[in-house]
This record gives structure tokens, sequence and C-alpha cells, in this order.
């Protein structure tokens, strides 16, 4: 064959086509199976999720903002083109949640409980949970109405991945009738409820923890409240141990008057943010070294309203979801470590109320569900 | 005196030396006008030479270039630089699956990224943008030469233009510009692929 005739998939050696697709992001990735068979076989190759989110979970250029706007529908906005206003069609795009098969008794909306290697869990309040990639469109509904839990808002949810089992998990905690701490979590593999009370340590009653939790370094993070405050940190569940440990606060705020904090993960690290109202600045602390509670340091003081963070850009830069009384709507800003404004979203986005609303940052990926390799195309569309 | 002991005793005077260096380091090339490194200057002008090593096409061709420019861009070179193996009296590096055309900008990409690693991102971006503006094979080329030689940063350079050139394009289009014609699909499969996603061609 002579040369011009010749494409990319006759010229280049497989291992560079390899390598490039592993740098495109996932998004294009998800179309690319269809070009032609050979990248089909190699998108759809069992080790190439795995190896394309390790490439690309560390930078910031696959995470997304995932906002629910009613029970029906979602915005996702890509997070690295915020900023960008020639990128502006494509970085908010709206998404249809997964249809549900079973009809809800529960009459209040969907929530978010955190995400995992591009997996969303959707909650309907004490009836059903969804897992879902709103890249591939794959859902899976499981429902938890036999759970009988005293107060609705005793249940506390966690989200992760065991690699040591590859599964997800998602683990569920409350208090039953009877006052005791109770726990469970259930395995997208086999499918299965799996009740875990014997690993609950004794000390635990004495808390009480943060709605849902962060998934990091194999195990599920939950902030937790002790009585005397004292004793504030935050709890750890490791996934493959199937264990519970505890690191604690920055030693500054320790034994404070209660002061809400918030749980977060910026940058691969553990981080607490709280907005103090009287100086109108948000504080976040973050836990440069994970579990070693001396390397919590004070990152960023950010002021001008209330700014929730969401994700590290460049390094040190801060992305935050701004809602400040003057504009009525909500931004996102970029501030850089000494607090200064780098940038702000270029059209308000969305109306102030849904500050309230459920969001959650995830990174786009192609995995299946465990032991799901076949019917991945065969899934839910939504449109993407 | 040994190259490290001049390039020391260069770094003691040179801010002097830079100043009044400066108003004569402007040399016109190929129309642009290009800055030289003082070092670089002053080692000429003291006699000193840059050793070069050969690199030897697969039609033939000798290229001579700096050593160092090679051996700071190519992992290979360096190793082989490194563990000796190669005799600067005698030697040449065959490169065999490396053609003339992609050898030369190849040579010219590590040797302006060299000479110039001080100046600003923009112009460097600027440069690389330039630098890349071929055809697809010609793109190609220079891929697989890089991953031969393993030179880092036009690898990454490369893959990032490549995933620009992808990014957001339907598949029809990507089809177009990579000239892939044989998609591999059966007659039913793609037309079965095209009804289930038709927005994505």
């Amino acid at each position: 064959m002579e040369r011009k005739h010749m494409g990319m998939n006759d010229i280049l050696p497989l291992e560079l086509i390899h390598r490039i697709l592993l740098r495109v992001p996932a998004g294009d990735l998800f179309r690319l199976r269809f070009i032609s068979k050979l990248w089909h076989s190699l998108i759809s190759h069992p080790d190439f999720a795995e190896s394309h989110y390790d490439l690309n979970s560390a930078t910031s250029s696959h995470s997304h903002f995932f906002l629910l706007k009613d029970d029906t529908n979602a915005w996702c906005v890509q997070l690295d083109t915020l900023f960008d206003v020639a990128a502006a069609p494509t970085t908010h795009k709206e998404v249809s949640l997964p249809s549900r098969e079973m009809p809800s008794f529960s009459c209040s909306l969907f929530r978010t409980m955190g995400s995992c290697r591009g997996f969303v869990l959707l909650d309907k309040k004490l009836d059903f949970l969804v897992i879902w990639n709103p890249l591939t469109g794959s859902s899976k509904t499981i429902s938890y109405s036999h759970i009988k839990v005293p107060r609705y808002d005793l249940i506390r949810y966690g989200f992760g991945f065991d690699a040591s089992r590859d599964d997800y998990l998602i683990v569920l905690s409350w208090h039953d009738d009877y006052n005791q701490h109770r726990l469970v979590c259930f395995s997208l593999r086999t499918n299965s409820w799996i009740n875990l009370d014997a690993s609950l340590p004794k000390y635990m009653s004495r808390w009480k923890y943060q709605l849902f939790g962060w998934f990091l370094h194999g195990a599920i993070h939950w902030l937790c409240y002790s009585r005397d405050y004292i004793d504030d940190g935050i709890l750890i569940f490791d996934l493959k141990e199937r264990s519970f440990s505890k690191i604690s606060m920055p030693q500054q705020l320790v034994g404070d008057y209660p002061i809400t904090f918030t749980l977060t993960i910026l940058g691969g690290c553990l981080a607490l943010y709280l907005y103090d109202h009287d100086n109108h600045k948000t504080e976040i602390w973050v836990m440069k070294e994970y579990k070693v509670p001396s390397s919590w340091i004070l990152m960023y003081e950010i002021p001008y309203g209330n700014n929730v963070p969401i994700c590290m850009s460049n390094g040190s830069d801060i992305i935050a979801l701004n809602y400040t009384p003057r504009y009525y709507w909500l931004r996102f800003v970029k501030y850089n470590v000494s607090g200064e404004l780098l940038n702000y979203s270029p059209r308000p986005l969305f109306e102030s109320d849904y500050f309230y609303r459920s969001f959650c940052v995830y990174t786009e990926s192609l995995f299946p569900f465990p032991g799901d390799n076949k019917d991945r195309d065969k899934k839910n569309k939504t449109g993407m | 005196m040994e190259l490290l002991c001049i390039r020391q005793w260069i770094s003691g005077l040179l801010p002097t030396v830079k100043k009044w260096l400066s108003a004569w380091c402007i040399k016109p090339v190929g129309g642009a006008l290009v800055r030289q490194e003082p070092e670089y200057i002053l080692l000429a002008l003291m006699g000193s030479p840059l050793k070069k090593i050969m690199l030897c096409s697969s039609e033939k061709e000798i290229f001579s270039v700096e050593e160092q420019v090679m051996v700071q861009h190519s992992v290979i070179i360096n190793n082989m630089i490194e563990d000796g193996s190669y005799n600067h009296e005698e030697s040449k590096i065959p490169l065999d699956c490396v053609d003339s055309k992609t050898l030369k900008k190849v040579i010219d990409y590590c040797t302006h990224h060299t000479h110039h690693h001080n100046d600003n991102q923009e112009d460097l971006e600027a440069w690389d943008a330039q630098f890349l503006n071929v055809d697809s094979n010609g793109l190609y080329d220079l891929l697989m030469a890089a991953n031969y030689l393993e030179i880092r940063n036009l690898l990454d350079l490369i893959y990032g233009t490549i995933k620009n050139m992808i990014k957001g394009k339907k598949i029809d289009e990507i089809r177009r510009i990579f000239n892939i014609k044989d998609h591999g699909f059966t007659p039913e499969e793609e037309e079965q692929n095209r009804k289930e996603y038709p927005h994505f061609y």
C-alpha cells in the first residue's frame, strides 16, 4: 500500500495508538470505540479503563461537577474548561438521570452521596439507591427500604471501591430501635447485603457523624463529632480490612465551641472547610500527609462570601462554588493560595437556591460494573 | 581547562559578561533574530569545541549535532554515551528507523529547546505549534522517532496535539483526519452503531 493511502491504523504500531488513547479524555473515548474495530478492542480491553483512570485521575482535567436539578435531570460541568469562554457550549451538559424501574414511595428528592471511580451514588431517602456512571450510562438500582431506621436523619452513607475484591461497596450505618449502632454494606459484585455489626468498635456510640463519607486510599472517611468536642475527628473505615480507625482534627480547632466543619477531598488529600460568618471568610484546612494529624495546615483563607471548595487546579489553586448574597446566583470561582481571586465563571450558572441542592464532584471513567464487561453498550442511554 | 571549570569560571563572571556580550550576541539566523546563550559564545571564542556526535539516518545520511543537545533530550542517546559504547572519534549512531527528513526535524526540536530553554512559555509554545505544523504522515514519523529515541517532551507534545485533533470531533471527521479507511466493522455492525448513536457520527 502506498504511503498516501495509509492511515493512522496502518502506520503507527499498536503500542503508540494505545498510548494516544490513554491520553484522550474519557468523554471522547466512549465515542471513539466506534471509530474502528481496532480502537474498539483497545478501549474495551478490561485493563484499559484502569490504566486510563490511573493516568488521568490525578489531574483535574477529568473532574466534573455534578448538580442535581430535579428528580429527572442533572447538570454535569467540566471543571477544567470552566473559565474558558470559548469552550462554554461544551462545558455544561444537562443529563437525564437513569429511568427507574420501580415506583418511588419516597416524596423527597434525590440526593447525591458522593462518587467513586466515575460512579455517582444517588439516594432516594430510605427507599433506594442508584449507582450511575454518567458517561457510559450504566446504572444499578438497589432498594434498601427493608432497613428499618427509626429516624430518617440517623442513617449515614458511604460509597467506595475495594480493590482487593474488585468490588464497589455501599456502606450504611444507623441506630436501630434499641439505640444499637448498626452497620451493613451492599456489595455490587455479589449483589447482596453484608452485615458488618461486628466491625463496629465499642466507642462508636459516642459519636455522631456527617451524612456521607468520602472515599480515599481504599477507605471511607466521615467527619465525627463527640459530645465533649474534644474527641472530634475523622472516622476511617478500611474497605479491605473492614475495620475502623480514627484520626484527629487539626490541633488548633479542637475543643472550641462547635464549629460546623465539612469534610472534603482536595488534591488527593483530606480537607476540612468552614465558613466564618463573622469575618465572611472560608477557612480550608488540608491534611498534607495522609493519616498524619500533625500535617494539618490552614492552607486557604478565602474572603468574599460563602465558598464551597470543589477541587484543586494547577497544583494549588482552588475552584469553589461561590454564593454571594449580593449576586443572586451561584458562580464558580478560582482562588490561589493567597486568597486572591483569579477567575470566575463567565455567566451566572444556577439560581442561588441551588446552593443547597445536592452536588458532588466525580472523575469521568469508563469503568463497567464488576463482572459486567459485555453489556456496557446496551445500558441506558443518557444522550451524552 | 575542563569544560566544567570553564563553566564555573564563567558563571562567576556572568553578570558583567552577560551585559556586554548581549550587545553583540544578536545573530541573524534565517531571517529571524536569535539570541545565543553567552556561555556558548564565550566557549566558542575560547576555542573550546562543543562535543559533537554523529547520527546516521535510515537513508545513510549523517547529521552532526552537539552531544549536549541530544543527551539532554534523548534517553536512548544519553544511555549510549554514558555507558561508553559510543566512541567520539569513530562512531556514528545508526538510527535505521528514522529517515533523514524526520531526523532533521528531531534535531531541530532538541537544538531549539536546549538553546532556548530560558525563553518564556508563550514563545516556546508558539515555536512548538509552528514546528508541528506538518501533515499527518509527518506527525506519525515524528511520533515514532520520538518514541524510539525516548524524547519525553517531544512525545508529550505530539500526544497532546493528536489528542486535540480528536477532542470533540465526530467519528466521520476523525476517520477523515487520520485516514482510517477500513474501520473493520461488518456493514451490519456499522449500521447498528450508526442507528444506536447517531449523534456520534
